[in-house]
């Protein structure tokens, strides 16, 4: 099968709450152009980053699905994997954190994927093709972390939010459900019965995809999108889904 | 469109393509990213 994309709206990620500004609209075709992968000309490159001395929890360390580990009504259950959780789960996050985040205009994102959840920086979707997401990268990549205190100092040495960097507490470093992307997950579900999927998963990790791709300028995955691919019609009939109906 | 013709749709579609196709996605974009502490 070839790859390709699907146009139209599609849900965020692992969306359990109102999205403020998800990833909720898809670039036009032929509007796709490789986004600026802000790399400031002083900045270390990722094996000059430091972070060995950090002490950080690792987050998600039995590598399990994230939607097993968001928050129950009740709250974070402190008993589940082993124990071990992260202040990066514990949504709802405080009214200080959102004001932060918001006003910085930029969202702390978790990614699971190739067997390692971490947190990295995105800005939010603006709904407007002219203006992509942005990432925490330089010419390395992508750089994730997979720590809280991780992400901070990540944050301090490259990628446009250096400034912001020495202001982000730990406790503000809470991710919201739609900025939360299962790619392994999604994966997993592509080899089960459609019944069984959950398409608000599959579409969030589906415009993290492409926006990923676009930041970074990754053809082959870019050219996946285009809207007269199979790929992106299926894609499109995923986001109809309902899970659990018929 | 309604739920019964997403599923017709998808029902449509051969699921080891999809999977494959995915997995191919995954891989690129992992290799794109730099891990850290």
């Amino acid at each position: 099968m070839e790859l390709n994309a699907a146009g139209g709206q599609l849900q965020p990620g692992l969306s359990t709450a109102p999205p403020t500004q998800a990833w909720s609209t898809l670039a036009e075709p032929g509007q796709a152009e490789a986004a600026d992968a802000d790399t400031g000309g002083d900045e270390p490159d990722g094996d000059e980053l430091g972070g060995d001395e950090l002490d950080g929890e690792v987050l998600n360390p039995d590598d399990e699905p994230l939607w097993n580990l968001l928050p129950s009504p009740q709250g974070l259950d402190p008993n589940r994997y082993g124990g071990r959780t992260s202040i990066a789960f514990e949504y709802p996050r405080g009214l200080e954190a959102n004001m932060f985040w918001e006003g910085a205009w930029v969202e702390p994102v978790m990614i699971r994927i190739d067997g390692s959840t971490g947190l990295t920086l995105a800005t939010p979707s603006i709904h407007d093709d002219d203006e992509r997401v942005l990432f925490l990268s330089n010419d390395q990549g992508i750089h994730v972390a997979k720590s809280v205190e991780g992400l901070i100092d990540l944050a301090r040495q490259i990628g446009p939010w250096q400034d912001l960097a020495s202001r982000i507490r730990p406790e503000y470093v809470v991710v919201l459900p739609q900025y939360m992307f299962d790619v392994s997950e999604a994966i997993v579900y592509y080899s089960d019965d459609s019944d069984d999927w959950n398409p608000s998963l599959l579409t969030g990790v589906y415009n993290f995809a492409y926006e990923m791709a676009l930041h970074l300028a990754i053809d082959e995955v870019v050219e996946a999108w285009r809207p007269t691919r199979r790929f992106t019609r299926f894609m499109a009939l995923c986001a109809n889904l309902t899970p659990g109906e018929r | 469109m309604t739920q019964r013709s997403a599923r017709q749709g998808i029902d449509r579609f051969d699921l080891v393509d999809v999977y494959d196709a995915w997995c191919d996605i995954h891989d690129i974009l992992a290799n794109h990213i730099q891990w850290h502490p």
